[in-house]
């Protein structure tokens, strides 16, 4: 995908952490930390898409909804073109929030039951006042929905009306009302059949062709996360661990959390026989996380330099396109 | 020729609603022999689990009942059973596992317990006995220090050890036949590659028959010797895993199988990443399916006579161990 290479950084996120104190004890006093998110970096171009993938528990929800000031980030900068966002006040916010947006994965629980599909879209039209005209407003709310694929007799009716796939097509009209350039989408297709993610994923491709949309996919479907991104980045334990174009990690995928995710992955085609890595154990609970290595305790290629120090997350020097970078003292 | 376990023949399970009658499972047959794996996939609401919590008669009355067809378990008819009767074979001949092992489980009992009740039910077993039988059991599925595990309760285990007591439960008292309803769809790829191992290990060592019901047909195509696809309460196709997915001849079982990423290089050594195969619309409400073929108002090649009777299941062709039928009036 070397064409979004040349494109300018639109999102810019350095050494970003989110921790969650631990109470406990008699007064609830603070005697640890969580961290969510441990120092993560990276870049995302305007135009492309840029897949999150990981486990629950890795923080790649967190990381979204943190890069939108949903929660506030602990350490570390986010810049939306050149501006860093950490710092800005209310009001700021609120003028970003028309260029960042976000489609939630349970398109049942993020619209809300007593609004109609017209209230629903119309209100971020009415908070960034966008219209200056009832007329200009419901002219705009049927462009959206022909946009998402929806028909128009569908503004007055209620969210409880429509079928999971439709739903998430209205969540799709009102992230996209207030005309944002980058939007954060938080498993938006995990929660619906197989045929209709199908329709679900085309839409979003479509919408991002037409108006140069940049989207952070966060999913824990690696088929689903593959086909759409330009980049992916894998994560574990609330670090990135690789990251690398689509087809590369794919292709060529050199940390040993990456190559067990991605040979897990049911393909349906039995005449496809493929070596499977079957990781042993459970993700460690991140409130005692393992020393060095975050993965060693579930790795094959584990030695002595892996329980005592974290790898940092290096470019690798043999990849052909310069985006592939790993977390491991041993990549292979 | 190996012995059927489970047989059930023309199936028809209805449930009253406001609305009038519903057959959520309308004519389904299918087979299952000792060792063998059956898939049963479709989309949300085609009746899979309806199919599985009739063949265990756990079907909710008064709304529910098995208006007609035959579960025969070994020859015997288990629709003719009393509830006595039935309660022996239910988890002790016939076992399940439910999707959710969140709220399959009590939570305020220890997971030892909970696999114990059912030990000493079923085999007369005092508790100490049955209590050792668990601690086997947990060993067999790989919980880990299972002799200090048996003592914990739910909430101190992950959603992958949580799978693995139910299926320790399931497996207790060495059922011969075990229905799998989405045993994995609420687990992460890495963990879900685990448990399908751990099920096809146990199949093996114990021989019993394994009924998998699923929504992900890469799941099937790993793990299934055959499969049948149903939709909206038909079975519309069904064979042996290989015929059904190089040959899928039913257009709905084509679309399924290609609105899924397939992860396929082109010849250009790059991931395929087209647009995705769509089924349009939503499985039809069966309280106001269409005349003739319930599939003709999503369906790509629909003919006149599609709208007609609705076509039965016939077969198309077949070999020593396995026999191709479709639901479809078309020679593919």
């Amino acid at each position: 995908m070397s064409l979004t290479l040349g494109a300018e950084v639109i999102l810019s996120v350095r050494n970003l952490v989110k921790s969650y104190p631990v109470r406990g004890g008699l007064l609830s006093r603070e005697i640890g930390s969580v961290q969510a998110v441990s120092n993560v970096s990276f870049e995302i171009r305007k135009g492309e898409t840029f897949g999150l993938v990981g486990e629950s528990g890795c923080g790649k929800s967190t990381l979204g909804r943190t890069i939108l000031r949903l929660t506030e980030a602990s350490s570390g900068q986010i810049y939306f073109k050149g501006q860093d966002i950490t710092a800005l006040g209310q009001s700021d916010l609120r003028k970003l929030r028309r260029q960042m947006q976000m489609i939630f994965q349970d398109p049942y629980a993020s619209l809300n039951p007593r609004m109609t599909v017209e209230s629903i879209i119309g209100e971020p039209l009415d908070i960034h006042r966008l219209c200056r005209s009832k007329a200009e407003r419901r002219e705009r709310i049927f462009n959206l929905l022909d946009r998402c694929g929806l028909r128009r007799e569908a503004i007055s009716r209620y969210p409880h009306e429509f079928s999971g796939g439709q739903r998430q097509r209205i969540c799709i009209a009102r992230a996209l009302a207030v005309e944002p350039e980058f939007i954060v989408c938080d498993e938006p297709v995990s929660a619906l059949d197989v045929s209709i993610q199908a329709q679900i994923v085309n839409l979003m491709q479509d919408l991002q062709k037409d108006l140069g949309l940049t989207y952070l996919f966060i999913a824990h479907d690696l088929k689903v996360v593959q086909h759409i991104s330009n980049r992916v980045a894998v994560m574990y334990l609330g670090k990135i661990v690789e990251t690398a174009t689509a087809d590369e990690l794919y292709l060529r995928p050199k940390h040993p959390y990456s190559q067990a995710l991605l040979s897990a992955i049911p393909i349906a085609d039995p005449s496809r026989k493929r070596e499977r890595i079957v990781l042993k154990g459970d993700i460690p609970s991140p409130l005692r996380p393992p020393s060095g290595c975050y993965f060693h305790p579930r790795c094959s290629r584990s030695r002595e330099k892996c329980q005592l120090e974290g790898p940092q997350l290096e470019n690798d020097a043999a990849s052909q396109d310069g985006v592939h970078a790993i977390s491991c003292h041993y990549p292979g | 020729m190996v012995e059927k376990v489970l047989e059930v023949k023309s199936l028809r399970t209805v449930f009253s609603t406001e609305g009038g009658e519903l057959r959520a499972v309308d004519d389904v047959s299918f087979s299952v022999s000792a060792g063998k794996t059956l898939g049963i996939v479709g989309e949300s609401g085609c009746g899979k689990s309806v199919t599985s919590l009739s063949i265990m008669r756990l079907i909710p009355r008064p709304s529910g009942s098995i208006e007609s067809g035959q579960i025969l378990y070994r020859g015997q008819d288990l629709l003719g059973l009393s509830s006595e009767e039935m309660r022996r074979i239910r988890g002790n001949e016939i076992s399940m596992i439910f999707q959710e092992p969140m709220t399959s489980l009590n939570p305020v009992f220890t997971i030892g317990y909970q696999v114990s009740e059912a030990i000493v039910l079923h085999q007369r077993l005092t508790l100490r006995d049955a209590r050792s039988r668990a601690i086997e059991m947990f060993e067999l599925v790989g919980i880990p220090s299972p002799a200090k595990r048996v003592d914990e309760y739910p909430h101190q285990l992950s959603g992958g050890m949580r799978q693995r007591v139910m299926i320790a439960m399931a497996l207790a008292c060495h059922p011969k036949v075990l229905i799998a309803d989405e045993p994995t769809t609420a687990l992460d790829v890495t963990v879900q590659a685990q448990i399908l191992d751990l099920l096809r290990d146990l199949q093996q060592k114990v021989g019993m028959a394994l009924i998998l019901i699923t929504h992900d047909l890469g799941v099937v195509a790993e793990v299934a010797d055959d499969v049948v696809v149903m939709y909206a309460g038909r079975v519309v196709e069904q064979g042996s895993v290989k015929e059904i997915f190089k040959n899928p001849k039913m257009p709905y079982t084509r679309g399924l199988l290609r609105s899924s990423p397939t992860l396929t290089l082109d010849s250009g050594g790059r991931l395929r990443r087209g647009r995705l195969e769509t089924i349009p619309g939503i499985v039809p409400s069966l309280l106001s399916l269409p005349k003739g073929c319930r599939f003709q108002d999503r369906c790509s090649s629909v003919l006149e006579a599609c709208r007609g009777n609705e076509p039965e299941l016939r077969l198309i062709s077949s070999d020593s161990d396995s026999r191709h039928l479709i639901r479809c009036v078309r020679d593919i």
